[in-house]
């Protein structure tokens, strides 16, 4: 059986730094993939991401990425998308105008729910940074976040959030006000956390050992 | 108290040393940079802040070597600055680990700087930060090159300047409290929260728990900034959470 390696797609946008040192952290051999050819090298696939999405697969499609990845996906190889890169695997997005994504997941990307006033005070700002807690929205006992404890809070920061259209994809939502924005997706060995795992404390990197054990 | 509010351990750095003073002046030396983000990690902190108070004196680098050994051990959001002036200051800090970078003294005389920041990296990672000063009733100046410079600009104008220019976060230090434990700047924070509507992280005069629970319910602030306090170990952050039902 060949040793695991972890790619991490460096498309430009997103900190592939503060990814490789959780990695490092949990001892996990990680290549920085920005071709074809080292994306196809790896057995897992994480893409990261900040900024916006049409921007963002507007890169992707010129650096060639898009084929090499839904390729990954198509042979069943386990990928992670973080934040901005979890989105990206959805259909669609609303951001600054109408984009279409890898299309991994069925399903749309729409802005955060605009929040309602508690005391003449938003219940939560866009950007939303913070943190915020998880929980299950189906069993997640089978999946990469099998170690985590259900409301253990993570770091988020999004103004964005993908809706499934398959509701049984999201294993995991947080609250924002009275609206429940999926935090966690997974379609097959496909999975996307809208927070930051890297930035998320133990429980955190205790996502990212899971996948990379998958 | 429901608001999810941060608690940002803020170390401020001079060469070697995390470095406290009063007023952002009389510096002493309270620990070593690498220990205390580690242990302020441990307490279950919900970022920690670099600020490198003379890194025009020392080099940036200084800063990028600290950031990049704390950001081994160290899983929540790093944020860093002081003396950034240029992209390639940011891109290094990044590099290193940070996730955030502050900037002050250079918007301030090329407000340009901040768009441009934000369009390489994004907003999220870019924290306009003021150092203001109560220099007449209902009125603060920004100060810059650590409290020293005035700048004759409005503070809660630049504020909104700032998140204008495309800021994603504002971190705001009051100049007056820092350092006296005699509370936060209340009416800088309700000033300034009310002006802009990114997220803001005040910083300076935290005192008490009590000081920590006002400032959050006189103004709509997003996050603390806390230095001695939690250095002195006066408090812990896990009594500061207990106390605000975090």
């Amino acid at each position: 059986m060949p040793v695991k390696t972890i790619a991490i797609l460096d498309y430009g946008f997103g900190n592939i730094h503060s990814l490789l040192k959780a990695l490092n952290f949990i001892g996990q051999k990680t290549i920085i993939a920005d071709s074809p050819q080292n994306i196809a090298s790896a057995s897992h696939l994480i893409i990261p991401g900040v900024g916006a999405f049409g921007d963002a697969m507007k890169t992707i499609r010129n650096k060639d990425l898009i084929i090499p990845i839904k390729e990954f996906a198509n042979q069943s190889k386990p990928i992670l998308g973080i934040c901005l890169g979890m989105q990206l695997l959805f259909s669609e997005s609303e951001e600054f105008g109408h984009h279409y994504g890898l299309n991994i997941i069925p399903g749309r990307v729409t802005r955060l729910p605009q929040p309602s006033l508690v005391n003449q005070e938003p219940e939560y700002k866009i950007p939303f940074i913070g943190w915020n807690r998880i929980l299950p929205s189906v069993t997640w006992k089978n999946s990469i976040l099998r170690q985590v404890i259900p409301e253990t809070s993570m770091y988020f920061v999004h103004s964005y959030a993908a809706q499934p259209q398959d509701k049984n994809n999201t294993i995991a939502y947080a609250s924002y006000g009275h609206h429940h924005i999926p935090a966690v997706v997974k379609h097959n060995n496909i999975y996307g956390c809208q927070f930051h795992p890297e930035k998320s404390r133990a429980s955190g990197l205790s996502i990212i050992e899971s996948f990379a054990k998958l | 108290m429901s608001k999810n509010v941060r608690i940002i351990p803020r170390l401020d750095i001079k060469s070697q040393n995390v470095i406290k003073g009063v007023h952002l002046e009389c510096l002493r030396i309270v620990g070593q940079p690498g220990k205390m983000a580690e242990r302020y990690y441990n307490e279950n902190a919900d970022e920690i802040i670099y600020l490198d108070t003379v890194a025009s004196l020392y080099g940036r680098d200084n800063l990028v070597n600290i950031v990049s050994i704390a950001s081994q051990n160290i899983f929540v959001p790093l944020t860093a600055g002081g003396g950034v002036r240029s992209l390639e200051d940011i891109n290094k800090l990044l590099r290193a680990g940070a996730d955030k970078v502050t900037i002050n003294t250079h918007a301030t005389k090329h407000q340009e700087f901040i768009t441009a920041a934000a369009q390489s990296f994004g907003s999220q990672c870019i924290v306009g930060h003021i150092e203001a000063k109560k220099t007449k009733p209902d009125y603060w100046e920004v100060y810059v090159e650590n409290g020293r410079q005035p700048t004759g600009l409005d503070a809660v104008k630049w504020a909104k300047q700032l998140e204008n220019l495309g800021a994603g976060e504002l971190l705001v230090t009051s100049i007056d409290q820092d350092g006296t434990y005699q509370g936060f700047d209340y009416e800088l924070a309700k000033k300034i929260t009310a002006e802009v509507s990114i997220p803001v992280i005040i910083s300076g005069g935290a005192g008490s728990k009590e000081d920590i629970a006002k400032v959050i319910n006189e103004s709509k602030v997003d996050a603390i900034a806390i230095a001695s306090l939690l250095h002195y170990q006066k408090e812990t952050i896990p009594q500061i959470k207990k106390y605000l039902c975090l």
